[in-house]
């Protein structure tokens, strides 16, 4: 692949690429996830605040390696000396702004996924923009087949699963990742079949009005407990057969749900978790 | 035969006010009887809200004492003072639209019971007020929006449904026009002659002189002249007895000149009005002398 | 003109049953609407208990969604708006002036940082009554701290009172605001304080009007016991000393009545403003100032008020709920606007 690369980032801005990265910026927590499952750790001088929170962070370990600023001061991002710096496109416009004004490639990703697809396409994107394509290509390819062992998960001749994601006050209903990561493991997103559309608020009477078999959350470590708990003790959620059959699943939060390759956690664990046999 | 000496209702006893750090009365003493209307005067600043408010029990004294019904007035319950004692204030506006009805009705407070309603009595005390201040008329309507005399008369019908034998009032007449300043005189006099303590203070050394059965003039803190004898009534006769001839009112000609033009700082003329009615003129300090 | 007895009575009147017809109708719509049969039923069945003999004509849920769900947070309503309407009403008449209003002590600000107190130390999440006892605590303690910065000798000057409270207040809400962006990195926290704050009455249970409902009613009831001497420190506080009134200790009790309302009511459902304001100051204009009549009529018009907005918030725009903070501000900045035109029009007369 040729150097250097144009590319066309999410705002439509023409980002000009050198030469593959050596000193690359994260500045949100899913994109510090793409960066270390492509990059080595060296490579990257900047990461999102998330990054250092072990209790969100897949990539604790990776930053604490090599400990990388926070990318949230502009000044302190731009004494790192990076050559490309990858930003959110639902993240604040003026720091992109400050930055394209000097002559630091900055480039807006898309971050909101609603396909794992979406997920993998963002993995090779990755790789092209840091010049690691190979290695991107690998990662691209292992992460697919997490998938295509997802879709076969369900056993022959299973009902497929009733199940909802609850976020405490939200649930996801169809365009959402949670939706096709459901769909692809062969069960009924709940809240799709509601009629929720996107990431929507929700109460404790329509979950029990729709009665799901199987309640799924994320909590932080060490209070998933405790989380179970208060959700049993809601009286409506307490009389869905999700509940009363024991068919909460609480993961850790950093398993549900990212957005990044690291949704093969999540992909592996529901598919045990729904048809354990 | 010495006339037999009645205790004071209500009495300063070399009263010293101090507020904000500054000495605002000095040595004042002052005994305040039942039928009789003591009239305060003074300039302004020259203590006599102070002192109102001091007879009330509204203020802490850093020495001397008041004394209600022979008792320092800090050993009673404020709601005892309450039913021996009424006050008007001299700002008498009100920020809410009480009805006049409501207001005097407020005057039934230390009568009336923790949890309980109007009763009878409560019932007819306000209307009495009501009716012998004249604002039985108003009864219903907002005391915001009633004239400034009008006002006056309803807070004074307040203190008569209090059914208290001592109303002090802070400068009733300050804002009114000359009328209703007489009225307001008017109806203290009748009060105090049909048995109540009143207690006024004003800058108006006539009418004081005319309407009050004493006078008490303050400079700078400072008793300038009290009237001797204050209500003593006629010798052996009860003051109800006793008709307006008889009844002692100060003279003009015992408050010296002198002192009138010590205290408010202008040269004094008594003179005799056409039906007897003594009164002060004023004139300039003279600078050419 | 009518006498103002009769105004009462029309008041109660129209107003008893219309909070009654609200209810039952708050109780009804919902994710599903419910037949008022279906509700009479489940009340029914609940409260008489044991001598219930009849089949159920009800499911389960339905009976969940009725008993657990949507009464608490409609008792709720009618508790936090009593609550508020009163304790507005009470600080209108201690600080003599009909705009303030019941955060004007501090008791507001402490209980939203008590709120984000829980909220940040993740003790929100371990039991349903702690957020809540937070925040009272979180009331009870502003308050205490307003009252001695204000208090010399035993005399709390009205006004040094409204200054100390107004400094507290903005202290309090900038420690809040401080713990808030602190937290901020997760997101799932920041997002409940910030919802909270906004005042809603969401998955509100049974532990909620249990702690709300006697400290509406204790303050209610004291509030009115103490409505003469409220009337009377209006007049002035010479005037309220002079008819017998025990000023400080009057001013005392009312202050942490006050206190206690405003944080019961924040506790429940964060903050929620206007109707402390606009009620009392709606009620006084209708009835009159005194406060015997005054303060129970205004807890009436707030629960009813407060029912109707939080249906409201429940079915402008379902499924999403709409902040019941924002909608009382909505519905109340203008009705306020209003008032103060008309307060304007008739003092310049």
């Amino acid at each position: 692949m040729a150097w250097p690369r144009v590319v066309q980032d999410f705002d439509q801005v023409q980002v000009r690429l050198a030469a593959p990265t050596k000193r690359v910026v994260s500045q949100y927590w899913s994109i510090d996830e793409f960066l270390y499952t492509v990059l080595s750790p060296q490579s990257i001088v900047g990461v999102s605040e998330s990054a250092y929170l072990p209790r969100i962070s897949n990539v604790y370990e990776q930053a604490q390696q090599q400990k990388p600023v926070i990318a949230t001061d502009p000044e302190r991002v731009l004494r790192q000396n990076p050559d490309l710096i990858v930003a959110s496109s639902s993240a604040r416009a003026d720091f992109t702004a400050l930055v394209r004004s000097t002559d630091v490639p900055i480039y807006r990703l898309a971050t909101m996924f609603t396909t794992l697809d979406q997920i993998a396409d963002t993995i090779g994107l990755t790789g092209y923009l840091t010049g690691q394509d190979a290695r991107a290509e690998r990662k691209r390819q292992r992460f697919l087949q997490a998938v295509e062992a997802a879709r076969k998960a369900k056993p022959a001749g299973v009902r497929s699963p009733r199940i909802l994601g609850f976020g405490g006050r939200y649930s996801y209903g169809s365009q959402t990742l949670f939706h096709d990561i459901a769909t692809t493991l062969g069960a009924i997103n709940v809240g799709a079949e509601g009629g929720l559309v996107g990431y929507d608020s929700v109460s404790t009477e329509q979950i029990l009005r729709w009665d799901p078999e199987w309640i799924i959350v994320g909590a932080e470590e060490g209070k998933q407990d405790q989380l179970r708990a208060r959700l049993l003790e809601d009286p409506a959620i307490g009389l869905t057969q999700a509940a009363r059959n024991g068919r909460i699943l609480v993961y850790d939060q950093r398993v549900f749900l990212p957005m990044s390759p690291f949704t093969t956690r999540i992909l592996q664990v529901l598919a045990k978790d729904l048809y354990a046999q | 035969m010495k006339a037999p000496t009645v205790p004071a209702l209500l009495c300063a006893k070399s009263l010293d006010v101090a507020l904000g750090g500054r000495l605002i009365l000095r040595d004042v003493s002052l005994p305040i009887q039942k039928a009789s209307l003591v009239a305060i005067v003074g300039p302004n600043g020259s203590g006599k809200s102070t002192l109102l408010r001091a007879l009330a029990g509204l203020l802490p004294s850093s020495s001397g004492s008041i004394e209600l019904a022979g008792q320092p007035i800090s050993r009673y319950r404020r709601r005892d003072v309450a039913r021996i004692l009424s006050y008007v204030p001299q700002d008498t506006r009100v920020e809410f639209g009480f009805t006049v009805r409501q207001i005097v009705a407020m005057g039934r407070h230390p009568h009336m019971g923790r949890f309980a309603g109007e009763t009878q009595r409560d019932h007819d005390a306000i209307d009495r007020g009501l009716a012998l201040c004249d604002v039985d008329h108003l009864r219903n309507r907002q005391i915001n929006t009633l004239s400034g005399g009008e006002r006056q008369r309803a807070l004074i019908a307040r203190c008569l449904a209090a059914e208290t034998p001592c109303i002090l009032l802070d400068e009733p007449t300050a804002s009114l026009d000359l009328e209703h300043a007489l009225d307001i005189f008017t109806l203290a006099r009748k009060l105090a002659d049909a048995g109540s303590a009143i207690v006024l203070c004003t800058h108006d050394l006539n009418n004081g002189l005319r309407f009050g059965t004493s006078l008490v003039v303050l400079r700078q803190g400072v008793v300038a002249f009290a009237s001797s004898g204050s209500t003593s009534p006629k010798q052996g006769m009860p003051p109800e007895e006793q008709t307006d001839t008889e009844r002692t009112t100060v003279e003009p000609s015992v408050i010296e000149p002198s002192v009138i033009e010590a205290v408010f700082g202008v040269r004094a003329e008594a003179v005799l009005s056409a039906n007897g009615t003594p009164h002060y003129v004023f004139h300039p300090k003279d600078h050419h002398s | 003109m009518l006498s103002s007895g009769t105004r009462t009575v029309i008041y109660y009147t129209a107003l008893l049953p219309a909070l009654l017809v609200a209810v039952l109708v708050a109780i009804g719509i919902g994710s599903t609407d419910l037949p008022i049969q279906t509700i009479v039923d489940v009340l029914v069945s609940k409260l008489a208990g044991s001598f219930w003999t009849h089949a159920p004509a009800f499911s389960a849920a339905d009976e969940v969604i009725v008993w657990s769900i949507r009464l608490p947070r409609v008792l709720c309503a009618v508790f936090v708006g009593a609550g508020l309407a009163v304790a507005g009403g009470v600080m209108q008449g201690l600080f003599r002036n009909p705009l303030a209003e019941p955060g004007l002590a501090g008791a507001g600000a402490g209980a939203v940082l008590g709120a984000v107190l829980a909220f940040v130390t993740g003790w929100s999440a371990a039991a349903v009554v702690s957020l809540p006892a937070c925040a009272i605590i979180g009331a009870l303690a502003a308050l205490l701290l307003v009252y001695f910065m204000a208090t010399r000798a035993g005399v709390t000057p009205v006004s040094t009172l409204l200054l100390a409270g107004i400094a507290v207040s903005a202290l309090l809400s900038s420690i809040s605001s401080l713990l808030l962006s602190l937290s901020i990195v997760n997101w799932q926290i920041a997002q409940e304080i910030v919802f909270w704050m906004m005042g809603g009455l969401e998955a509100r249970t049974w532990t909620h009007v249990w702690l709300s409902a006697p400290l509406v009613l204790l303050g209610t009831v004291v509030s009115t016991i103490y409505a003469r001497e409220l009337d009377l420190l209006q007049q002035g506080e010479d005037v309220a000393a002079a008819f017998g009134v025990n000023v400080e200790s009057a001013k005392r009790s009312l202050i942490f009545t006050a206190a206690l309302l405003t944080g019961a009511a924040v506790a429940v459902a964060g903050s929620v403003a206007f109707v402390g304001l606009v009620i009392p100051h709606a009620v006084r204009l209708t009835l009159g100032p005194s406060a015997r009549t005054l303060i129970p009529a205004s807890a009436l018009g707030g629960a009813l008020f407060l029912v109707l907005c939080d249906l409201l918030a429940r079915t402008l725009h379902p499924p999403t709920e709409l902040r019941l903070g924002v909608l009382t501000a909505l519905i109340g900045g203008p009705a306020f606007i209003w008032l103060l035109i008309r307060r304007n029009r008739e003092t310049s007369l």
